[in-house]
């Protein structure tokens, strides 16, 4: 950020004083030599600014997230206490009752297949 | 062991008895409320008497549940919630406080027993700086630890193979429709070949109708939750039909998304027959899903053949019932 604001501020004063030296017959510039000035101001700047604007390709999401112990070490600092809270919401607890009688076939159609790999 | 669906809207908790399987559900949405004064405080704990909600260290009180839904339409506001498309909200900063608290509610105190709860596959539709599965899953497990449970995640449209797909020898293709988001899981003989989510589900839905009759999204999927209407019926009420605007939208977006992953993947298995497509979650309860959402699939271009496209027995509980198989293993 600050060689940006350098190099804009170098180039500025440099076109501001040109500028003024031609318009004072000091110092003749003829009007290549302004739109080259402008044209290295522009390239500058763009130049300067491109790692600010630019975003990296798109990281596959694995390699991108953190890793295991880096979450582990943030986790284990974000212990949340929840000893001090008073309250119940066992009064909104809805509990639905439902015949299953296909659920010890799941489990053993899919304990079977997992066991064989 | 018993099984656990974290979703954004629920939290449902699935535990084997002798009469079957008891599910129990909590609503995991909270409204803040801060007493002015002294009295005030104690004017509100008695307001409050019959409503469930729990006295946060800093003397407010926090409504939780359908309660805290109710009581933030009343008020011309929307009620928070603890989770955000699927994982742990960043917008709240209580929102962990929240679910642990509701997490002991629900279980109570474990004793080292196994607990399979549900994560969601990495979103394909968010960078993976900005969405990360991984730290929601290590705290949930964390959170589930201190509370004496030995925690296990399991991806959340898994879950719904391991319940629904038992007669197709687990292949097929599960989708939940949750609040937050649309898991996706493509399984081959129990195995998981392709898993991922997008972040636009029924809350989009409610977001965007919400925004297009201006009203807020809690009055909106209020509305939703208590009007009987069919997806591609005329409708009379301009939030019913923003509504089925929406949802028309969300599936084609999950379709369009279903077949881009597809296309991007080399490995698919070459499966001898057509698979089957099982879909579950809250979204998928309006009427019509199942058909919008199954003319936008068959016109899709897919590397297998899609058969039957049916909805899972219990569209609420197939992913907590899905835990509680894997619980088992």
């Amino acid at each position: 950020m600050l060689s940006y604001a350098l190099i804009v501020f170098f180039f500025s004063s440099s076109a501001i004083i040109m500028i003024m030296a031609r318009r004072t017959k000091s110092v003749s510039f003829s009007d290549s030599d302004i739109t080259r000035l402008a044209t290295s101001i522009s390239k500058a700047v763009v130049q300067a600014i491109e790692p600010l604007t630019k975003r990296g390709p798109v990281i596959d999401h694995v390699s991108s997230s953190p890793s295991a112990l880096d979450i582990e070490d943030k986790v284990v600092a974000m212990s949340i206490d929840i000893e001090g809270l008073e309250g119940n919401i066992q009064e909104q607890v809805e509990t639905i009752i439902r015949e299953d009688a296909g659920l010890q076939k799941s489990k053993s159609k899919l304990a079977a297949l997992k066991g064989k790999k | 062991m018993p099984g656990l669906d974290i979703g954004t809207s629920f939290i449902v908790k699935a535990e084997e008895s002798k009469k079957g399987v008891n599910y129990t559900e909590f609503r995991d949405a909270f409204y803040r409320l801060k007493p002015n004064s002294v009295i005030a405080a104690k004017m509100m704990e008695k307001s409050l008497s019959s409503v469930a909600h729990f006295k946060d260290s800093d003397g407010s009180f926090v409504l939780v549940g359908y309660d805290a839904i109710e009581k933030a339409v009343e008020r011309h506001e929307s009620a928070l919630r603890p989770m955000h498309r699927g994982i742990i909200s960043k917008r709240e900063p209580e929102a962990r406080k929240v679910l642990k608290f509701i997490f002991s509610q629900l279980l109570g105190q474990g004793s080292g027993e196994k607990l399979v709860y549900t994560v969601p596959a990495q979103p394909v539709d968010q960078s993976g700086e900005d969405f990360d599965i991984s730290f929601h899953e290590d705290v949930i497990k964390k959170d589930l630890g201190d509370l004496g449970w030995q925690a296990e995640s399991l991806g959340e449209a898994e879950a719904i193979c391991y319940s629904e797909l038992e007669n197709d020898d687990y292949t097929g293709v599960a989708i939940s429709a949750g609040s937050g988001m649309q898991n996706i899981c493509i399984m081959s003989a129990g195995d998981s070949v392709l898993s991922f989510s997008s972040t636009k589900s029924g809350d989009y839905v409610d977001h965007m109708a919400a925004q297009s009759v201006n009203l807020p999204d809690s009055e909106v999927q209020m509305i939703k939750e208590n009007t009987k209407f069919k997806l591609g019926d005329q409708h009379d009420s301009q939030v019913i039909t923003a509504l089925d605007i929406y949802y028309k939208r969300l599936i084609n977006y999950t379709v369009k998304q279903i077949s881009h992953q597809l296309s991007q993947i080399d490995n698919i298995p070459k499966f001898s027959k057509p698979l089957p497509v099982v879909i579950a979650g809250g979204t998928s309860l309006v009427d019509g899903y199942l058909e919008e959402f199954e003319k936008a699939l068959r016109v899709q271009e897919l590397p297998f053949a899609i058969g039957e496209i049916r909805y899972a027995n219990d569209r609420i509980h197939a992913v907590a019932r899905g835990c509680l198989i894997a619980s088992s293993l």
